[in-house]
């Protein structure tokens, strides 16, 4: 870190160590940008720019792989698990930050405590019984299963801000004459906006990203994700087409950063306050 | 080996296969023109397909549905088709969904790999029997001891639940002629490499004159290690142990003399000779092609079925001859007669319930009867391997780069790896961390010793 104190040197070498550090950082990046415009006998130039620039590899992901449809079972996938998520965890997280009552640390740890379990470990048994009561192959299915993840650490985010909050704010609603559910729609709720839109981010960017449940739990014209589309494009076989593979990354890592640029503000709230 | 003998030009083998690939797509897309005696009624069936080879080739993929288009416009049947990866029928999900009851009505994948879901398929000599033409029977006939032979650890081994359809004979050589011309070696006396000895040799002459630094590799990450090129010199030293496992599924084979002789040899290439990549212990032949293609490797192990990338990256290599497949060698002294596995792409039927599980498989049996043609096998062993049909390697011969000669010359004593249901732990996930080790310098006797030990374990549960 550089002050105004800082002597020329001093400036250019922080300086030079961001600029080292921002290049590190975005190169990988520029190349997966610059990879998806080349042509597929360019791919193993070692030169940076195209000789020149192709659109095959776009043309390729929509319409031989049929990428957009991976896509918008992504953002199905992403935008129900988060509301699902927001659902079940807001009047959770409220109940357990705002109201006392026997065993309450015990139930919330319990709750959060599924967090440190290996998932990995449920696939095989919620698979099986996906497919036995209906689940298997269905966005309701994916949904649910999300939630395994979603909803302990929506709850943990939701309860760490309301129990910051002033414990008379509720009283002072209610001696203007809300009910208690009023006072936590018309009140508690609205102060709760930034981390409620933190928490739907994070409940999206899972279930927009999930691999695990996605792969295992969806077959066919099913609703299978994006990230497993990409999988089935690189995983096994003997070839790998770098270019469609890039263009495939590029269209699944755009969205969350577009997302996480008009979240920003509140997340950063949400992290100070949490 | 005269099989490589006779110059080819790429004008004479696009002559000969242009028209008949041509062939394949015209009948594919127009069927009803030029299938009409062969028409077979399916109507208001709805079959399913999980398709593994298609998935990651853009031209099968494409060759793929063309060839169910095909099949139903010819039979007025519907195929909802299911593109899996590798990955799925390797790990979990495959199984588990079958399990659950989440079943198609026919899929493909690698022959060894269908262990597993054995009780769930349905046996299909009954149609090889009857429902298979002469000729296409005649051109598959040899495969069929071979998938029983694979099979041999089950009670009902001479069941057919496997039908090749495609080859990867495991693992030609790919050469650069340029890089030997450089190191001032004669190409046509030099290659096709005769065995270890020779590799090593011309490797290193390569690596000096040329100043290519690491002109050839070894494989050892988990997909490669156990089943690329160690394999081959493991045979060519002993076919009765060169499997993974002995001929009853009662124990490992790898403590067997071949196994560390070859595995020594496999280690030597990377830390004696110096050879292979500091990355050995994590480098796959996917990637060697890559550093192949840039003009880093001189000969590298791959399969046949990159040669759509070879293509696709390297077209004028590939075509004016400066790139050139050769067979798998044995090791020097290897007096087996063989150094080549054989991996086979099969379609398998799943046994159906219901009242119309009969016609189900049988419209099931129809699709593979579809890829069985000779256009779709010509066509298909143009991009990505070859056809399993013998009577139609004549016509995949002919390429300036010899894919096909080379591909069917190696098929000749070629062995199979057993398809027990633990194939792929045996093979891969086992296997391979022992590899790894061994790479790294531990004893190559002590690391199969283990790996043999975990091994017969897990045959006892």
């Amino acid at each position: 870190m550089t002050d105004d104190r800082s002597s020329p040197g001093q400036k250019a070498l922080g300086h030079g160590g961001l600029a080292l550090v921002l290049a590190l950082v975005l190169i990988p990046y520029v190349y997966v940008i610059v990879t998806a415009f080349k042509p597929a006998e360019e791919i193993y130039d070692a030169t940076w720019l195209p000789q020149r620039i192709s659109f095959d590899a776009w043309i390729e992901v929509f319409e031989v792989n049929r990428f957009h449809l991976y896509l918008w079972n992504s953002l199905v996938a992403g935008a129900g698990s988060a509301a699902l998520a927001i659902l079940i965890a807001v009047p959770g997280a409220y109940i357990f930050a705002r109201k006392e009552f026997r065993f309450r640390e015990p139930f919330f740890y319990m709750i959060v405590g599924t967090l440190i379990f290996p998932f990995i470990l449920l696939i095989v048994p919620i698979t099986i019984t996906w497919i036995r009561i209906g689940l298997f192959d269905t966005f309701i299915g994916l949904w649910l299963a999300f939630q395994i993840f979603a909803v302990p650490y929506s709850m943990w985010i939701l309860r760490g801000y309301f129990a910051g909050l002033p414990k008379n704010l509720e009283e002072a609603a209610m001696v203007y004459g809300c009910t208690q559910f009023q006072a936590f729609y018309r009140v508690m709720l609205p102060l709760a906006k930034p981390v409620i839109v933190s928490v739907l981010f994070l409940a999206f960017l899972q279930g927009w990203s999930d691999f695990l449940f996605s792969n295992m739990l969806t077959t066919g014209d099913g609703p299978r994700t994006a990230s497993v589309a990409i999988y089935a494009s690189t995983a096994g076989g003997e070839r790998v087409d770098w270019q469609v593979l890039m263009v495939m990354t590029l269209l699944t890592g755009v969205p969350p950063v577009v997302l996480y640029m008009l979240a920003q503000k509140h997340l950063a709230k949400t992290f100070a306050a949490t | 080996m005269t099989e490589f003998d006779g110059p080819q030009t790429r004008r004479d083998f696009l002559k000969k296969t242009t028209a008949l690939a041509a062939l394949g797509i015209t009948t594919s897309l127009t069927p009803d023109l030029v299938f009409a005696q062969a028409k077979t009624d399916l109507k208001g069936v709805t079959i399913d397909y999980w398709n593994m080879i298609g998935v990651q080739n853009r031209l099968v993929r494409q060759l793929s549905e063309s060839v169910v288009k095909a099949f139903e416009q010819k039979t007025g049947a519907k195929v909802n088709v299911t593109w899996n990866s590798y990955g799925d029928i390797i790990g979990p999900k495959y199984r588990t969904n079958f399990q659950g009851g989440v079943k198609p009505t026919v899929f493909d994948a690698f022959d060894r790999w269908t262990g597993q879901l054995r009780p769930f398929l349905r046996p299909m000599n009954d149609f090889i029997e009857n429902n298979l033409d002469a000729q296409t029977r005649k051109g598959l006939q040899w495969t069929l001891p071979l998938v029983q032979d694979q099979n041999r650890g089950f009670k009902d081994a001479k069941n057919i639940c496997d039908l090749p359809f495609a080859l990867i004979p495991q693992a030609p050589v790919l050469a650069r002629r340029d890089h030997f011309e450089k190191a001032g070696l004669d190409f046509t006396k030099e290659f096709p490499i005769r065995d270890t000895d020779h590799y090593i040799a011309v490797c290193k002459e390569i690596q000096g004159k040329a100043r290519i630094q690491y002109p050839t590799e070894v494989y050892g990450k988990i997909w490669d290690f156990g089943d690329t090129q160690l394999n081959g010199w493991i045979r060519s030293l002993d076919i009765e142990t060169s499997d993974f496992l002995d001929a009853d599924w009662t124990k490992s084979n790898a403590t067997s003399e071949a196994w560390i002789k070859g595995v020594q040899f496999y280690v030597d290439v990377y830390q004696k000779h110096k050879l292979s990549s500091p990355n050995t212990p994590q480098s796959t032949d996917e990637e060697a092609v890559d550093l192949f293609i840039r003009g880093q490797k001189s000969i590298v192990h791959c399969d046949i079925l990159n040669r759509g990338t070879l293509l696709e990256k390297m077209k004028g290599p590939m075509e004016d001859g400066t790139v050139q497949w050769g067979p798998h060698f044995p090791i020097t002294g290897g007096k087996s007669g063989s150094s080549v596995f054989l991996a086979m792409a099969t379609f398998e039927i799943v046994r159906q319930e219901g009242p119309d599980a009969a016609l189900k498989e049988r419209a099931a049996f129809e699709l593979i009867k579809e890829w069985l043609l000779p256009e779709n096998q010509i066509a298909y062993a143009r991009t990505a391997g070859l056809c399993a049909r013998e009577d139609l390697f004549p016509k995949i011969v002919g390429a300036p780069d010899r894919y096909g000669e080379v591909g069917t010359a190696m098929l000749k004593g070629a062995g199979v790896w057993n398809n027990h249901p633990r194939s792929v732990d045996f093979q891969y996930n086992l296997l391979a961390p022992h590899g790894q080790k061994a790479l790294q310098g531990a004893s190559v006797a002590d690391e199969l010793k283990a790996y043999a030990e975990e091994v017969n374990a897990a045959l006892k549960t």
